[in-house]
């Protein structure tokens, strides 16, 4: 689920991304965010399928996940398992375990 | 007390163990160890009512949209993430309204290569999915 940026250039930019020439001003429209968001999946070789949020940030919202975040939703459509906010709450090891107690 | 001083600026030189005697005599007088606890302890609440001041705006701040957020920490110095108590003001401020247990809010997107619109609740009683939100910054 691509959202808004997280340290875009013209307003919170973060030294690290400099070094990694991870360098993007905030997307003024839909098409622009599609574009970074499609530079994202390329460079990280990103292999799951990526949405984009509308340019309302009507998901990002519902589901607070910026800056990140994971959630896992059941076969109920439930949530079965919601992570603290990232970046410190983005514990991979968390969302395996909730996966294992979904799928039994 | 300006007499020990003008000593200790050596016009005239006492050895160094009478002045620390003289300094340590001064401080032991109880008018003078009043005046300086009245003194910490102001120090102190100011100290005090400062941090708790940053934390309300931190915590404030967090609760902003990304971009006024994003703006706001441009310019905070960075001891502020060591004194602050930030990881856990953040975790309170975007902990969202979701909870476990409760139905996922449902959402129509296009994918990345306008293919087409993935919708949540077409997996209903298929397959868990699993949500990601992030950016490339």
């Amino acid at each position: 689920m691509y959202i808004t940026e997280a340290h875009p250039s013209d307003v919170w930019q973060m030294q690290s991304n400099i070094r990694e020439n991870v360098v993007f001003a905030s997307p003024t429209n839909y098409e622009q965010r599609t574009e970074v968001a499609g530079t994202c999946v390329r460079k990280l070789g990103i292999k799951f399928p990526a949405l984009i949020d509308d340019f309302g940030n009507t998901t990002e919202q519902a589901y607070t996940g910026w800056p990140d975040r994971m959630y896992l939703v059941d076969r109920e459509g439930k949530i079965a398992y919601k992570s603290k906010p990232g970046p410190f709450g983005f514990k991979p090891d968390e969302l395996r375990a909730a996966l294992e107690r979904v799928a039994k | 007390m300006v007499r020990l001083l003008s000593h200790a600026a050596g016009r005239v030189r006492l050895p160094r163990c009478v002045f620390l005697r003289r300094v340590w005599s001064m401080i032991a007088r109880k008018e003078v160890r009043r005046g300086m606890k009245k003194i910490l302890t102001r120090v102190l609440i100011v100290l005090l009512v400062l941090y708790v001041a940053l934390v309300a705006g931190l915590a404030y701040a967090m609760r902003q949209p990304p971009e006024t957020f994003g703006r706001v920490m441009k310019h905070a110095p960075m001891a502020a993430f060591l004194v602050l108590p930030f990881e856990t003001l953040w975790i309170h401020a975007r902990a969202g309204s979701l909870d476990v247990g409760e139905s996922a809010p449902d959402f129509s997107l296009n994918m990345l290569d306008h293919a087409r619109q993935v919708k949540l609740s077409d997996f209903r009683g298929r397959k868990p999915v699993v949500l990601i939100f992030g950016s490339y910054t």
